[in-house]
């Protein structure tokens, strides 16, 4: 009997040191690259969201880019056309990062944020009025709401992050009115500064690529690259934005996810928090990553 | 005197009585850009890019006519300039292409976004239409185009990787050293009318490209 209880409590304590381990290392994660963003109602007077009675709830989302590095780790590959530790993934589709979320939660002892279903073709994933069904993927995802996993932001949630959220200061760009200060786009991110008009022939000779997270300023909340480098999937349908509601989610269907920061390819103009890009889910680009959010 | 040389038929006619009357203003704006450059000129939007070689862009008469400018370029792998409107739109578009020599096209070209376009109006040389879908023609200003549409599937664009639309009006017929038009709203109406919508607009301008090592110049003027 008391082998048996010297046994039993070397196992307790083994599994104590087990889940406090965990529990630093989660914590630890949470401090070095969550940044927490208490919500509230939209204060930067430059938000699509602004003055419309929409309000997000308190949420924690990535200070970087999700990394290469972080992407291997749990996806096993780097897909990026651009390889780099600390080089912001690209190359993953909306369906990818989705499949990123689930495993990293799982990897950390999180709930799962999605239900993916690759069987089941999603009825609300229409065809492109323009250009007909680009994509052929279109699995069904569907959210468990009360999940603590990762997630991708919604646009509402991506828009009050970049935007400086209670700390607003409603500048052009996320973090600054200068969007050299804070953005990596098709002028500054190649061998030499271009200017002219924007011309992909030049963008390529000059070698214009991605760059390492957290290499500009960071805007009002501690976030890196809201603007520039890569841009970033949001949850959402891209459609009419949603008045006077709290922590809108885009559309029920369409045919375009939304992206968010413009990315190292694209003019300035899409390196403004406001404006609303549209890509295929099933769409890959070396200009489009991602960052995770997650709830308490 | 090379400027004067380039110039073209309206300038000479309008420059010709004040050099007579000893009060010439060429040398008015020194302004130049080299290889790469981007601003406001007398008013316009200017725009110059050169992947290689080297290109000058000048404004050698802006002082009496603000749309002018003059471009010269050697060895270039790829050299797009012009002149025009930050933001594009339905506009009689004036030029004269005072002369040019070296060139690949000479178009209005121009983006819009939501939906992300991208387009030409050609008015000189041609465009590669090989891989483009043929959609009907319109006639505009006195001549006809023939209009393609060509679909780029997650390509660089100005918003980064995108799948959009190119929309080719091309006729490439005009003649140098006379004044002419491009109703920029005749060709969007009929765009519209195929079904081939345009969002908002970005910058727009009478563009002339060449490249595979060219050389060349082109001076003309918008208004």
């Amino acid at each position: 009997m008391g082998l048996l209880a010297i046994g039993l409590i070397f196992l307790v304590a083994l599994w104590a040191v087990a889940v406090a381990s965990a529990a630093v290392t989660a914590a630890a994660v949470t401090a070095a690259d969550l940044v927490w963003v208490k919500g509230g109602s939209f204060k930067n007077i430059r938000s699509n969201y602004y003055g419309t009675g929409v309000t997000v709830g308190d949420f924690f989302i990535g200070k970087y880019d999700v990394t290469q590095k972080e992407w291997t780790e749990v996806m096993g590959n780097n897909p990026s056309k651009f390889k780099g530790d600390n080089l912001p993934v690209e190359m993953v589709s909306w369906y990818d990062s989705i499949e990123y979320c689930n495993k990293r939660s799982l990897k950390e002892g999180l709930q799962p944020y999605y239900n993916i279903d690759e069987r089941a073709k999603d009825p609300d994933n229409r065809p492109d009025p323009t250009f007909g069904d680009l994509d052929p993927i279109k699995w069904t995802v569907t959210i468990n709401a009360g999940a603590n996993g990762y997630r991708l932001p919604t646009e509402a949630e991506w828009e009050y992050a970049a935007g400086g959220g209670q700390k607003s200061r409603s500048y052009t760009y996320s973090g600054s009115d200068n969007v050299d200060e804070v953005a990596w786009y098709w002028r500054n991110s190649g061998d030499k500064t271009l200017s002219g008009a924007w011309n992909w022939s030049l963008i390529e000779q000059n070698h214009d690529r991605t760059r390492p997270v957290g290499a500009k300023k960071a805007n009002e909340l501690g976030l890196y690259d809201m603007s520039g480098n890569v841009r970033q999937w949001c949850w959402d349908w891209h459609g009419e934005l949603a008045t006077h509601v709290a922590d809108p989610r885009g559309r029920p269907s369409g045919f375009g996810r939304v992206w968010k920061g413009g990315g190292w390819i694209g003019a300035d103009f899409c390196c403004n928090p406001a404006f609303r890009g549209s890509l295929a889910a099933n769409a890959r680009g070396p200009d489009q990553g991602f960052r995770v959010c997650r709830g308490k | 005197m090379r400027s004067t040389r380039l110039v073209s038929s309206r300038f000479r006619q309008a420059i010709l009585p004040a050099v007579l009357a000893g009060c010439v203003p060429l040398a008015a704006n020194a302004q130049t850009v080299t290889n790469n450059g981007q601003g406001t000129n007398s008013g316009y939007f200017y725009s110059l890019f050169t992947s290689s070689g080297s290109a000058t862009m000048t404004f050698p008469l802006d002082a009496q006519f603000p749309g002018n400018y003059a471009i010269t370029w050697s060895g270039v792998g790829d050299m797009v300039g012009g002149k025009g409107w930050q933001t594009g739109g339905n506009r009689s578009v004036g030029y004269n292409v005072g002369a040019a020599h070296g060139f690949n096209s000479i178009s209005v070209y121009g983006w819009t976004t939501n939906p992300l376009v991208e387009y030409y109006i050609n008015e000189l040389g041609s465009l590669f239409t090989a891989n483009a879908t043929f959609k009907g023609s319109v006639s505009s200003d006195g001549h006809t185009y023939n209009t393609y549409e060509h679909q780029q599937v997650n390509q660089p664009s100005i918003v980064g990787t995108a799948t959009f639309q190119q929309y080719l009006d091309a006729w490439g017929g005009s003649t140098m050293g006379a004044n002419h038009t491009v109703t920029t709203g005749t060709h969007f109406a009929h765009w519209q009318s195929l079904g081939m919508p345009l969002g908002t607009f970005n910058y727009m301008i009478l563009a002339t490209e060449a490249f595979n090592g060219a050389s060349g110049s082109v001076n003309a003027t918008v208004w």
